[in-house]
C-alpha cells in the first residue's frame, strides 16, 4: 500500500499481496460471471459468509483504530488485516 | 463437514470423483498464454479448454472439496480466505496475459460435456460483454468519513430520543451519507468510466465507509480518473479518506448471468 501527500492511499497495481481480502471477498465471492455450472452457490450461503465476516473483520478494523488512536490520533487507520490470508 | 484447507492437495484421484473449476473465459490469444500461478487448491495445474471459439480457464480438482462441499466450505472462512485469495491471484494472472470474463468463485462443473454446454448456451451474451470490457480494468474506491466527525452525538443531542437517533446513524456503518459533494464526485468518476458498480457486501461493515463502488475504466481514461480521485481527496482530506483500489479483473461488470 502507498499513500500519497494528497491523502490517496492506492492498493494493489504492482504489488497484489498489498490488496486486503476483504476487497478481494467483494469481488471474488459477489461478483463474475454465473455459468450456470453444475452447482452454484447458493445466496442464502454467501449472506452468511458476510455475516461471518463482518463480525471478524470488524472486530480486528476497531481493534487496530484503537491502537493507533493510541499511539498517534492524526494517522489513517489501516486498511483491515483480517487473519487467515497466507 | 467442513474441508480442512490443505497446502497441497492428495495423490491424483481417478476421474468420477474430480471436477472442474472455472476461473473464466478468455479470447483466445494469438500467442501461448503462460500462467504459472498457483491452482485454486495449490496443487493442480492451470490450463485451458477450447470451446465453442472460447478458451475456458479451469484446473481439475477434488470433488468432494470443491463440489459436494463446497457451500459448507465457503462458511469456512479460513478455507475461504485461502481460496478466495488462490483464485483472485490466478484471474489476475490470467487478465494480465489475456482478455478475460471472471467467473464467480465457486463455479464448478462436473463433466467436461457439462462445461462444454453451458458455454454454448451463453457464448452470444459472452460475447457481447467482452466488447464492452475490452480494453478497461476495473478500479475499486471507498471513501471513509473520519471517524472524529460521527461522534459528537452526546454533545450535540438536544433529548433522549435524538440522542438514540444520532447513536444509531454513528453505529450503522451503511447509514447512506447525504453530502451533495460526495454525490458530485462519484458522479464525476462515473462520467469518466464505462460503467459504474456498487461496491461488494462483504466491505459494507467497515466502519465509517460511507461510499463503496467500483468503475470499469479505459486504459486511455486512467489518468484523468486518477487526478479526478487526487484533487477530491486534497480538497476534503478534512473530511474524507479515500481508498483506490487496482486494476483489478473486471468483476464487477461481467453481469450475475450471461
Amino acid at each position: 500500500m502507498s499513500s500519497s501527500d494528497t491523502g490517496v492511499m492506492v492498493l494493489g497495481g504492482e504489488n497484489s499481496d498489498d490488496i486486503s481480502l476483504l476487497e478481494i471477498l467483494d469481488r471474488v465471492v459477489s461478483s463474475g460471471v454465473v455459468i450456470h455450472g453444475s452447482l452454484v452457490i447458493s445466496l442464502a450461503g454467501v449472506d452468511l459468509i458476510y455475516l461471518g465476516l463482518n463480525v471478524v473483520l470488524t472486530a480486528v478494523e476497531t481493534a487496530q483504530q484503537s491502537m493507533k488512536t493510541h499511539i498517534h490520533p492524526t494517522l489513517p487507520a489501516p486498511a483491515a488485516r483480517p487473519r487467515g490470508k497466507r | 463437514m467442513a474441508t480442512p484447507v490443505k497446502k497441497k492437495a492428495a495423490a491424483k484421484k481417478p476421474a468420477g470423483t474430480r471436477a472442474i473449476y472455472l476461473y473464466g473465459i478468455a479470447q483466445p490469444s494469438r500467442k501461448k498464454v503462460d500462467i504459472r500461478t498457483e491452482a485454486i487448491d495449490g496443487d493442480a495445474r492451470i490450463e485451458s479448454v477450447r470451446l465453442e471459439g472460447l478458451d475456458c480457464w479451469i484446473s481439475r480438482v477434488d470433488r468432494g472439496e470443491y463440489a459436494d462441499h463446497l457451500a459448507e466450505n465457503m462458511e469456512n472462512l479460513e478455507w475461504l480466505a485461502t481460496i478466495g485469495v488462490r483464485h483472485q491471484r490466478a484471474v489476475a494472472d490470467l487478465a494480465a496475459k489475456t482478455e478475460i470474463l471472471p467467473a464467480r468463485f465457486g463455479t464448478v462443473f462436473l463433466t467436461d460435456e457439462s462445461l462444454k454446454q453451458h458455454v454454448a448456451a451463453s457464448k452470444k451474451s459472452i460475447q457481447s460483454v467482452f466488447r464492452k470490457i475490452s480494453g478497461s480494468d476495473e478500479w475499486g474506491v471507498k471513501i471513509f468519513r473520519h471517524s472524529q466527525n460521527v461522534k459528537p452525538a452526546m454533545v450535540e443531542a438536544a433529548s433522549g430520543t435524538d440522542y438514540l437517533k444520532r447513536k444509531a446513524q454513528s453505529v450503522m456503518p451503511r447509514a447512506k451519507e447525504d453530502d451533495p459533494t460526495l454525490t458530485a464526485f462519484t458522479q464525476q468518476l462515473s462520467k469518466l468510466s464505462v460503467e459504474t458498480a456498487a461496491g461488494g457486501n462483504a466491505s459494507s461493515g467497515q466502519p465509517n465507509l460511507v461510499w463503496h463502488g467500483s468503475f470499469l475504466v479505459r486504459r486511455g481514461n486512467q489518468k484523468k480518473f486518477a487526478n479526478a480521485l487526487r484533487d477530491f481527496t486534497a480538497q476534503f482530506v478534512d473530511a474524507y479518506r479515500v481508498e483506490c483500489s487496482g486494476p483489478w479483473p473486471p468483476y464487477s461488470f461481467v453481469g450475475h448471468n450471461v
